[in-house]
């Protein structure tokens, strides 16, 4: 039993101070409130389990966010699929059996007005990214974490890190100001021209561009 | 290889903070001489600060804070309860364990252990509805949408009507209240049915468990009423309580009524 306290302690001390920032990341990457929450509370749940094996000198926040991350990819989509299907069977089932009949199966007003108000500019900028680069921008320049904690995070090199955190910058940039200007907030010759056209050049590498450098540079030093 | 060719690169880099000193200190004299690179920097610099301030999200609420310290109690109580069942499975004849461990499962999230620390749901309705506490204040447009949802009280006993339907509030979960008259075993009876929506783990489930037609279902009671609880896969909470009517009449109740909540 003193174990079990101890562990609940520790895990309010280490884990739960970043609880506002797991709800952001999960509120941008969900992009909306109700999901945000529901991830947020699965991925502390699981974390709260698989405690013991956080290396306690490593970075919490990083490891709580790969936590975050990967229930949001791997499980959360998934389940949100197979969500609409059952409600979609739900409705059908309640439409010819029903000793207590709902009239719609769809949204109340209420849940309509709520759904509304919580879609701002920004939900709907980062809709029209890519999982991939939506999460690199989250976790860079949300969460300030490192090019090598995000590398390991999304299971992937640095350089495919830096690759989705230019070109989904770059689409964030433009789709939020396109809704500005369509929001009548910024004059459209104030957003920027070059935005238009979001550069897809080859993978961004720091490694190989220094290797490259150290063959090459030695003769301008 | 020329700084220029690199500049996305470097640039992302810079804004990052991810080079080393001397690349750094590279990078910065190179801007100094050469424009169509400063002009990528500040570019980039434009975009990385219109997403660094955009992306401010709102902070936890305490309401989620509450939700998840609950969860956490819960998971607390059941890793003790599997470790008691576990040792208890060491004492028990060979045929035994099997059907502790079965236990186990069927046992996860049910709250043997008494716990007052925060009553269930259920137990604070039935409280309410018999008028033994208070009815707590509802928020303003709370439980509108368990109500708009409008529940048509077909119930398979012609002679059912309905009494009452209301907005109410159970341990802050909004949701509502409905009242049938039916008839039960050739017995008048007063069916109280409590709607709540967005369930977090355990809050409603309370007593025992066992099934009413195929659908689990948990049966518990305050004071001597019987009250039956259902958790559908929507995290929407119903509760069957009766005033006349025993739990094995209730639970034949919810097993032959279909349950739709709010979406």
């Amino acid at each position: 039993m003193q174990a079990a306290k101890q562990k609940r302690s520790e895990f309010e001390r280490q884990a739960l101070v970043h609880l506002d920032s797991l709800y952001g990341a999960a509120y941008r990457l969900t992009r909306n409130a109700r999901d945000a929450e529901d991830l947020v509370q699965d991925s502390l749940l699981r974390a709260y389990r698989f405690w013991d094996s956080f290396q306690q000198d490593s970075n919490c926040k990083a490891w709580l966010l790969r936590i975050v991350t990967n229930t949001f990819i791997n499980e959360y989509q998934r389940k949100k699929r197979s969500r609409e299907i059952l409600d979609a069977a739900s409705a059908e089932q309640d439409a010819t059996d029903g000793v207590l009949v709902q009239e719609s199966a769809n949204q109340s007003p209420a849940q309509r007005l709520l759904a509304h108000s919580v879609s701002d500019d920004v939900q709907r900028a980062l809709e029209q990214l890519p999982d991939d680069f939506r999460t690199a921008v989250i976790l860079c320049d949300m969460q300030g974490l490192s090019y090598k904690e995000i590398a390991e995070i999304m299971q992937c090199p640095v350089g495919t890190v830096m690759s989705r955190l230019f070109r989904g910058r770059k689409l964030l940039a433009q789709a939020l100001r396109e809704f500005a200007v369509a929001e009548g907030y910024v004059k459209a010759d104030v957003a920027k021209p070059d935005a238009a056209k979001p550069d897809m050049r080859d993978t961004l590498d720091l490694e190989k561009y220094r290797a490259q450098k150290s063959r090459t540079g030695g003769n301008r030093e | 290889m020329s700084l220029c060719e690199s500049i996305d690169t470097l640039a992302t880099a810079y804004l990052d903070d991810e080079l080393a000193p001397e690349e750094r200190h590279e990078l910065d004299t190179h801007l100094t001489e050469c424009t169509s690179c400063r002009a990528e920097i500040d570019g980039a610099r434009a975009d990385q600060s219109l997403i660094q301030s955009s992306l401010v999200a709102p902070r936890a609420t305490d309401t989620m804070r509450m939700r998840l310290a609950r969860s956490l109690d819960n998971a607390d109580r059941e890793t003790a309860r599997a470790e008691r069942k576990r040792m208890s499975a060491w004492l028990l004849p060979g045929s035994a364990i099997a059907a502790a461990a079965a236990a186990i499962l069927v046992f996860v999230g049910v709250g043997v252990q008494s716990h007052h620390e925060h009553a269930s749901i259920a137990k604070v309705a039935v409280k309410q509805i018999r008028g033994a506490q208070p009815f707590e204040v509802a928020t303003p447009n709370g439980g509108a949408q368990v109500l708009a949802a409008t529940f048509s009280p077909r119930v398979d006993d012609p002679s059912s009507r309905e009494l009452e339907r209301r907005r109410v509030s159970v341990n802050g979960h909004d949701g509502a209240l409905f009242g049938y008259e039916i008839t039960h075993n050739g017995r008048r009876a007063v069916l109280k049915l409590l709607v709540v929506t967005d369930l977090h783990d355990g809050e409603m489930i309370d007593g025992d468990e066992t099934q009413a037609n195929g659908r689990w279902v948990h049966v518990g009671q305050d004071q001597g009423q019987p009250f039956v609880t259902y958790v559908d896969a929507k995290r929407n909470g119903f509760m069957f309580t009766s005033d006349s009517l025993s739990a094995d009449e209730l639970i034949d109740l919810v097993g032959k009524t279909s349950l739709v909540g709010p979406q």
